[in-house]
């Protein structure tokens, strides 16, 4: 059990995981009811696509749930809200859903957990009717570096591979503060690409390609920079289950090699056990953890928990950073983390603070 | 005779069988028996995988909106 979450969401979410498909088969029902037009409309599979959508919607809300944040389920739906408006498809009919959604929670959980869940998917649709259905693009005229992050986005959207990496590396020999180019250009790039394929800009391929060239570029950068000497520190960074994202992971990595820490890096998607055993075996001074979606807020809790359990003479500070992080301010008390950070270079510093380093 | 002019689309079918599947799933967990409500679920869930196999197969597979976050 994870001590530091909502122990009544937990409950709540733990009946919802339970039920998961027929809640969701449930709701889709009831939207057929209302607009059998429309989910006739919505694919080839019409109602199960849907219900395939609803297992998702719920899988959000459980894990809002979880920790008792309703934000994580109000920026669900504001998220879905612009990827139907981006998409050209009508917001409404996902209105229509997520109120199914509410009132199938409301047939089929018991009176206890029933008020808890309808709460926040009230908040949620409340969110969903305030959002605009728009999301500000990430490369604005004035930020560091926009000009030479715009060239490099285009040089991605035309498949051209040596070029991206050119534009950066030239950028260096010229004088470019290799962190700044990762966080201003690289980083801000992966936004963009994530925000334009939420609008329906760019499609899952055109995004992972960026992320093979981000990573190459990882690589070269960090090779350029003169790393701070060995100060017999060491970090043990992993993504949590469930995250099959790594690119955040190996920034925050490099990030403390540069600052002159041993830096483990487990990767993607790794095991709470795996990782609290990796503790252990390594001994690392501090642990940091990336979380790229509020999906893994619970795995997230999970590893926390494990490392806790398994290493509590140890007290090794844990760190947590990504989305969910950035944007619902205090979440990382609510896993059990010690601080959170918003990029690399800040992860260094709260960790710095953290072991006593000078 | 012309029986087979009245043959069902085999995906309606399977979709009939699906939804059939996943009603009786639910009235079986609002009755309380998770047991036979798990085996019920397994059972939708493995017509659900025949529905995605046909699909798949289909010329416009694909064709609905994908508008989930990624899940990785």
């Amino acid at each position: 059990m994870d001590r530091t979450m909502n122990a009544r969401g937990m409950s709540v979410a733990d009946w919802i995981g339970q039920v998961r498909k027929t809640l969701a088969f449930g709701a889709a029902q009831r939207q057929r009811e209302v607009q059998p037009q429309l989910v006739a409309a919505y694919g080839t599979a019409g109602l199960t696509d849907l219900v395939t959508d609803n297992e998702v919607r719920l899988d959000y809300l459980a894990q809002a749930l979880s920790c008792g944040r309703p934000e994580l389920f109000e920026q669900h739906t504001e998220w879905l809200k612009v990827a139907f408006t981006g998409r050209g498809a009508e917001p409404g009919f996902v209105r229509v859903g997520l109120t199914a959604l509410r009132d199938e929670l409301a047939a089929t959980l018991p009176e206890d957990a029933r008020a808890m869940a309808a709460d926040f998917v009230e908040r949620g649709l409340r969110a969903f009717d305030r959002c605009s259905g728009e999301t500000p693009p990430f490369l604005v005229d004035g930020a560091p570096l926009v000009e030479l992050a715009r060239r490099y986005l285009l040089a991605i959207l035309e498949g051209r591979r040596p070029d991206a990496v050119g534009l950066v590396m030239d950028a260096v020999e010229a004088g470019a503060d290799p962190d700044d180019l990762l966080q201003h250009v690289v980083t801000r790039v992966q936004q963009e690409l994530g925000r334009m394929w939420q609008i329906g800009e760019v499609h899952a391929a055109e995004e992972h390609f960026a992320s093979r060239v981000a990573e190459r570029l990882t690589t070269m950068l960090h090779a350029k920079v003169a790393a701070a000497p060995r100060s017999g520190r060491k970090v043990l960074v992993a993504s949590v289950g469930g995250n099959d994202h790594d690119l955040g992971a190996r920034f925050v990595a490099d990030r403390f090699e540069r600052a002159g820490w041993d830096a483990i890096l487990l990767g993607a998607n790794s095991p709470a056990a795996d990782v609290a055993r990796s503790v252990l075996d390594y001994e690392p001074d501090l642990v940091a953890l990336s979380t790229a979606l509020a999906l893994h807020i619970r795995s997230t809790a999970t590893v926390v928990a494990a490392i806790r359990q398994i290493a509590p003479e140890l007290r090794v500070p844990i760190v947590v950073g990504g989305g969910p992080f950035q944007t619902v301010p205090k979440l990382w008390q609510d896993v059990g983390a010690d601080g959170t950070a918003m990029d690399a270079r800040g992860a260094v510093e709260l960790a710095e603070r953290l072991v006593g380093a000078d | 005779m012309f029986s087979w002019l009245r043959r069902k689309n085999p995906r309606t079918a399977l979709q009939q069988r699906y939804e059939a599947t996943m009603r009786a799933a639910r009235d079986i967990q609002r009755s309380g028996d998770i047991v036979a409500y798990a085996a019920k679920v397994a059972e939708a869930e493995a017509i659900r995988r025949q529905l995605d196999a046909l699909d798949a197969a289909a010329t416009d597979a694909g064709a609905g909106l994908d508008t989930n976050p990624p899940r990785g």
